[in-house]
């Protein structure tokens, strides 16, 4: 182990590899802070340019930008509440009303720390049982991702501040609008309404950014004669002792589950984020301020997602699956310089997989370093007057989602919705749980259609096999409880 | 005032050379001149793309202009291809057609284009298909599958990408009495994962997917499912020696809308069939486990227009219609 980790320090301490590190890292950075461009994007136009330069050097530098960008993604969820990526929808729940009270800079302080405990514990977890946990991954068949995703979409009535029932709704409009598209089964065109444009299905950065950012903006509209800034009040910059005592337990507790779920090939950094949310509300003896800028509903998403970020790697290191967009476009990267990602990677080009690591801690401190003085910058946004802050969010929306697939259609899908985010807003419903449904909704078709073929139309499989049956009972002792606790609350209203 | 008439006396100049410009080159009929747009029908990094990208950069040398790659995935290449139609008929723009895409998919659900929509460029790769089964399981031969699924009432599952990976399955069920039930994934690594995973009895899938756990030691090849035995894995019999009327290989290879002018065509046919051989090339598809081959447009087309017609038949005949 110790000559392995010198090797990789041989690796990533040259100049010419902290140099793309840090270059990493700071375009991640960038293109997480800016909404649309996301890594996927990023990685998909520079990998071109990684022909030309050597493997380690490429893998570095793609994969700075992508726990770079993972990393920035929550500054715009904070400030502008505009989630760039599914994983940071969470974060954006208390992370904006944070912001609203004046206690933007503790949120992003608390997100930089919790995303550099969890990178590194997330990096020690690869460092130290990348090969062991691998296996682990591959028992995921199709029957326990359907009993994850049904436990991950009961973690969503967690994210409701006012009635479960609303997310409930918001939830199953976000799976409908899932549907739209290629039949995954047998290639039918579904709610298409004949045209070709919506063949390809839905884009979630399109949704999200409709939703939030432009709800978001046409919400502001409406009330910009009362208040001028999102806030004029910034009480502090820094997260006080006080901040980082109550975050500590979120942040552990995040970089663990983070880890753990995101070795799970597809929305891996969704649901940890989820998971972490709903451990993080259940343990409070306040679960009423969640939603309202409890700083556990920042730190525990936040660190969850980064943690998920790191572990990806592993089943693509380790066995040469790519378990997200991400992760395949690192597939093509690793095959432009003639290595087959696959079980022998690590003992042929060991070179390559503890250079990688190393450079991840270099690169984890290098964001915080970057990150942290950066905050008092990002805060002073705010005080921009909301006219021009809500006209510049607009813009780079609009710019940021056609940059995504060079598409004018989607422009005016950000449009529409922009105004469904708007009168969901009006109406009191949250636009967090349709795009997280959203996102888990094919995963979930996909995977129960698999399921009942391979059962030959059997249900019972999902009970049979351990791991699903396991997801699938923590998820109606989920849903029991929570009708429990609504129960008990409405007898004491009722007594009172 | 002096500098006035010199500024408007450059700018007529200028106007004047553009002009003159434009016309001859309208006379001349040059071709290419402006870059040409390649869509990609697959993501960025997988094979499709970095071996249009190779094959691209190689005509690049031929045609002395730059050649723009434009990935366009979605619905298993039916957004790419559907793209490269709606594009410019002057030879502009060329785009990436997988066999799947142009010749079976547009059997089973409404797409907007069919085979002859387009012209083709060059065939430049071909997906070879094996049956393989994990390494711990007990079945050594395909009769042994066929034995054991016949013998389970639900038979046995297998995993593959999409056609036509599952018509290699459905003949051998047809033949030994068999019950196999297709589970699609979406791409050759997910099928393979359901493998490895003990998800699935077996699975059908391209060699290039297979080969990396061939190399580990995690899979054995049953038969391979193409004209010829696998070179990485000599034992293993093809389905036709078995006595399965089945070989199938699906192509790879550029396009163009038709309408294209058949000089430019031609012109696009030369360049990319001299970048075919282009050694860097090359060895990208050894990198991604592509079998190359050097087919020419005519004959690819002829490939797709047959295979949807060929496939249409067969949908019909098992009654699953689009």
């Amino acid at each position: 182990m110790f000559d392995q980790m010198m090797l990789g320090f041989q690796v990533a301490l040259t100049y010419s590899n902290i140099l793309y590190c840090a270059a990493g890292v700071t375009l991640g950075t960038a293109i997480g802070v800016l909404p649309g461009l996301g890594p996927v994007a990023t990685i998909s136009l520079l990998l071109p340019l990684t022909y030309s330069i050597p493997l380690e050097s490429s893998i570095i530098l793609l994969s700075g930008i992508y726990y770079g960008a993972m990393y920035g993604g929550s500054t715009t969820s904070i400030l502008v509440n505009l989630p760039g990526e599914a994983a940071s929808v969470v974060t954006a729940l208390d992370g904006y009303q944070m912001a609203k009270k004046g206690r933007a800079g503790v949120a992003l302080g608390i997100a930089a720390i919790g995303s550099f405990v969890a990178g590194t514990v997330a990096i020690v977890g690869l460092n130290l049982f990348a090969p062991i946990v691998s296996r682990w991954a591959i028992k995921f068949g199709p029957p326990e991702y359907v009993a994850l995703m049904v436990m991950g979409l009961t973690f969503i009535t967690y994210l409701s501040t006012k009635s479960p029932l609303r997310s409930v709704i918001s939830a199953l409009i976000g799976l409908l609008l899932a549907v739209i598209g290629v039949d995954p089964e047998y290639g039918g065109a579904r709610l298409t309404f004949g045209t070709d444009t919506l063949l390809s299905g839905l884009d979630f950065a399109v949704i999200a950014m409709g939703l939030f950012g432009v709800g978001e903006v046409l919400y502001c509209l409406e009330t910009s004669g009362e208040a001028k800034l999102i806030t004029d009040k910034i009480s502090q910059v820094f997260p006080s002792r006080k901040d980082l005592a109550a975050a500590a337990g979120p942040i552990t507790r995040g970089s663990v589950l983070g880890f753990l779920v995101g070795l799970l090939p597809g929305g891996g950094a969704v649901i940890s984020s989820l998971l972490s949310y709903a451990v993080e509300k259940r343990l409070s003896k306040h679960p009423e301020e969640f939603g309202q800028g409890a700083i556990q509903g920042v730190a525990g998403p936040e660190s969850a997602n980064n943690a998920a970020a790191g572990s990806a790697f592993i089943p693509l290191l380790t066995l040469g699956l790519p378990s997200n967009a991400v992760m395949a476009l690192m597939f093509g990267a690793l095959m432009i310089h003639g290595v087959t990602p696959g079980p022998f990677l690590i003992k042929e080009v060991p070179e390559l997989f503890w250079g990688v690591v190393v450079s991840m801690y270099i690169g984890n401190v290098l964001l915080l370093i970057l990150n942290l003085p950066m905050i008092g910058l990002f805060v002073k946004l705010l005080k921009v007057r909301l006219s021009i802050l809500s006209a510049c969010v607009l813009v780079i929306t609009l710019i940021g989602v056609y940059s995504v697939n060079n598409n004018v259609f989607d422009m005016w899908v950000l449009l529409l919705f922009g105004i469904v985010g708007y009168l969901m807003r009006k109406f009191e419903f949250e636009p967090g749980p349709l795009v997280l449904a959203f996102v888990l909704g094919p995963i979930l078709e996909t995977a129960f259609r698999q399921s009942l073929i391979i059962s030959n139309g059997n249900p019972g499989i999902f009970v049979t096999r351990p791991i699903s049956l396991f997801f699938l009972c923590l998820a109606g002792l989920l849903v029991a409880s929570q009708l429990f606790a609504r129960k008990k609350k409405s007898e004491q209203n009722y007594e009172a | 005032m002096k500098s006035k008439w010199v500024a408007m006396t450059v700018c007529v100049l200028f106007a004047a050379a553009l002009l003159a410009g434009c016309g001859g080159g309208e006379k001349a009929e040059k071709y290419p001149t402006k870059p040409i747009t390649m869509y990609i029908n697959f993501g960025a990094g997988g094979s499709t793309d970095l071996s249009a990208r190779s094959l691209a950069k190689a005509a690049e040398k031929h045609l002395g202009v730059s050649i723009v790659a434009v990935n366009k995935p979605g619905a298993n290449g039916v957004t790419g291809v559907a793209e490269l139609k709606n594009g410019s008929k002057d030879g502009q723009t060329i785009g990436v057609m997988t066999f799947a895409s142009v010749a079976i998919i547009p059997n089973q659900t409404k797409v907007p284009y069919t085979p002859d929509d387009f012209e083709g460029i060059i065939a430049y790769g071909q997906y070879q298909y094996c049956v393989a089964v994990k390494a711990d399981s007990p079945y050594k031969t395909i009769a042994d599958l066929s034995k054991a699924a016949k013998a389970k009432p639900d038979g046995f599952s297998f995993s593959a990408s999409g056609y036509p990976q599952p018509f290699v399955a459905n003949r051998i069920g047809e033949k030994d009495g068999a019950k196999f039930r297709y589970v699609n994934f979406k791409s050759g690594t997910e099928t393979m994962t359901a493998l490895i995973g003990g998800h699935v009895d077996f699975t059908v899938v391209t060699t290039g997917d297979l080969l990396p756990f061939l190399k580990s030691g995690e899979v054995r090849v049953l038969a391979s499912a193409g004209e010829k035995r696998m070179p990485e894995a000599p034992d293993a019999p093809t389905l036709k020696e078995l006595g399965y009327d089945i070989a199938i290989v699906s192509w790879l290879g550029l396009g163009a809308p038709a309408g294209i002018p058949k000089d430019k065509l031609n012109i696009l046919r030369e360049a990319f069939k001299k970048a075919a051989n282009d050694p860097e090339f090359l060895n990208t598809m050894k990198t991604v486990n592509l079998p190359p081959t050097n087919t020419s447009g005519d004959e690819f087309k002829k490939k797709l227009v047959d295979g949807y017609k060929e496939i249409g038949d067969y949908f019909k005949q098992i009654g699953q219609k689009k």
